[in-house]
Order: C-alpha cells, then structure tokens, then sequence
C-alpha cells in the first residue's frame, strides 16, 4: 500500500515536471564533419547544439536523419546536446544536412505515424539543426607523377621537333 | 601493418549480471561495439571513433550514460564529439550510433581500449541499474605524420625541385644552340636583301 502510494507520488511529479514543457526555443548549433577522406573510410557527422528556452524544460529529445531513422539525442551537459552519424565517404552527399529534432511529444506523434503506416514528414519538428558538409579531401586531383610525365612529354616533343626541321 | 584496417566488426555483449529473477529478462539490454573507422591511423590526424548501441531488450534503456576514458588529453585532442554522454531513454528494439572525432599527438602503438555504458534496465521507478562494456578495437599502430607524408602525399615540391634541377641541363644547350642560330640568321639577312 505505502509503496503504492510513493510510485503515485513520483508517477505526479514526472507529470508535474513534464507539463513544463519548453516554450519558444534558442537553438545554437555548430557541426563537424570529416575533412580528409583519404584516411578515413566513413565520414563522421557531428551536430552540436545548444538549447535556451524561455520558460520550462527540454524533454528527452529524438532526432530524424537523412535515412529517416529516428535516434535519441546524445546529452553531454544541461541543454548542451549532439547528434552524430556516420555515412560512406563514397555515397555522401555535399551541401547542407537539415536535421529535425523531435520533442518527447513529436517522437510520441512520429511512432503513432509509424503504427498507421503515415508518412511521418507531417509531424511537426520542435526544431531542426543544419550540418553543412564541404566534402572532403580525396587525395589530389592531377598526381605529380602525371604532371612530370606530361610536361617530360611536351619538352622531348619541342626538341624532337625541332631536330627534325633543323636536320631536313 | 598500415594497411591494417582497424574495423572491428565484433559486438560484444557485456550484460554481467546473470539474470536471476523472469522479471529481469524483459528489461533493457544494451550491446555496444566500439569501431575505429580508419584506413590508416595518423599523427596529428582524424581518428574516427564510433560506438553503435543496440537495445536488444524489451524495455527501454533509461538515463544511459556512456563514457570513453580511453583518451587522454595529452595524447588525444578531442575535435568532434564528446566521449561522454547520456541518453535519456533508449527504445526497445533500436540501434544508433555515437560518433567521436580525435587527433592523436603521439605516434606509436596505441591500445583502443573498452568504453562503460551503466543505464537502467526499464522505466519503473526500482529499476535495477546495469553497467556495461564495449566491444575493444584493440591495439593500433598511429604512423608519424613524416612517414605518411613520405608515401602519400603529392610530391609537388619534390618534382619541382626536379624540375629546377634538370633545367640546366635542357636549358644551356638550348641557349647556346638558339644564339649560334640567332647570329647565323643575321649574318645571312644582309645577304637576302641585295
């Protein structure tokens, strides 16, 4: 009975502390992503981003990545957060990554999607965060050892050439 | 031993605790492999780092908290990602993966050691509350930055100086001959006029 009456208690002040939902908020959010494929076989992703909310709490937070997977975001300190994948750095794709976050509201909406067979885009996003990838360095583009053969080429060329017209 | 590629594609379970109670069997239980996604391990270079967290159990994880205490801040600087986190709740039947970028100072043999992951095992208020190992990459050799320079970077300057250091070479015969030809020219011009 007492033990009951203590899971209720703490069943109210879960409740209590989830109605304090965050209003309005400041998203601050800068990305990391891997510069030198030559080294590398997968190309890491790394979202970092900051919270601020005018009034109430964050809750528990889910984000959508590009293959519509839906992860639980990594907490590193209060309202500091990353969300972190992976891709082959052969079929990554340059440009902007916009990454929606989810509330526990919106991953609640997003899995009854799911259970429906809906699409999950009309679920609205708590926010969403941007990773631009610049595309990463893939070795050089024109190997020296070509370069020398190239212009190796053209200066026998020149002088051949000009042995012939000298000699005729 | 460069070419040792370092994806360790093993995952191992660390549930300890053995499962005493049928009630315990149902709760949350959490595999976590620790990779290393490089071809090559560099000084002073991207080291990709990632755990994949499966939850195999059939509750959720709740307030998981994994923590890397296997690299140090002076022969690792952290450049992407943090090797401590949490998550506050990890659904039955899911996996994502944890991504963490590092920069190593030193060269030399390196033993990527194991990461600990401790989360409840379900959501009831007495849950019991589970600690956890990662899958280990193992040792791997970091290869100084001069030696990987030596063998796969562009050798531009390496040719230039080549080239600075064949010109002579081609180009003194090609002067002289040009001068000789140039005055053999204007020794005939006059005579082309009359």
């Amino acid at each position: 009975m007492f033990f009951k009456f203590i899971s209720s208690i703490l069943l109210v002040i879960f409740f209590a502390t989830y109605s304090f939902a965050c209003t309005d908020p400041q998203v601050t959010s800068k990305s990391f992503t891997t510069q030198d494929a030559t080294i590398v076989a997968h190309i890491g992703f790394i979202s970092e981003f900051t919270v601020k909310c005018s009034s109430g709490d964050v809750s528990s937070l889910y984000a959508e990545l590009g293959d519509n997977s839906i992860v639980p975001v990594a907490i590193i300190e209060k309202n500091h957060y990353q969300v972190s994948w992976t891709e082959d750095s052969k079929t990554a794709r340059k440009g902007q990554y916009r990454i929606k976050i989810f509330n526990e509201e919106g991953y609640a909406a997003i899995r009854k999607a799911l259970r429906a067979n809906e699409p999950t885009s009309t679920v609205p996003e708590f926010f969403s965060v941007i990773v631009n990838y610049p595309g990463a360095y893939n070795g050089p583009w024109l190997r020296s050892e070509c370069l020398a053969m190239i212009i190796s080429v053209l200066v026998s060329y020149y002088a051949i050439s000009t042995k012939a017209k000298i000699v005729s | 031993m460069l070419k040792k590629l370092l994806v360790v594609l093993t995952v191992l379970t660390v549930g300890l605790g053995v499962e005493e109670k049928s009630g315990e069997s149902q709760g949350a239980r959490l595999l976590v492999s620790k990779q290393i996604l490089n071809r090559y391990l560099v000084e002073g270079k991207d080291i990709e780092v990632r755990y994949s967290i499966h939850n195999i159990g059939k509750a959720p994880a709740i307030n998981v908290q994994l923590t890397d205490n296997g690299f140090n801040s002076d022969a690792f600087e952290i450049v992407g990602g943090h090797t401590s986190s949490s998550f506050a709740r990890i659904p039955p039947e899911s996996n994502f993966s944890h991504v963490v970028v590092v920069r190593p100072n030193k060269y030399g043999y390196f033993n990527f050691t194991r990461s600990e992951v401790v989360y409840r095992i379900s959501d009831t208020p007495n849950a019991k509350t589970r600690k956890a190992y990662s899958s280990e990459p193992g040792e791997g050799g970091i290869v100084a930055f001069r030696d990987f320079d030596k063998k796969f970077s562009a050798h531009y300057w390496d040719w230039l100086a080549f080239a600075l250091m064949t010109s002579p070479s081609l180009v003194i015969p090609l002067a002289l001959w040009y001068k000789s030809k140039s005055t053999y020219e204007k020794l005939n011009k006059p005579a082309k006029k009359h």
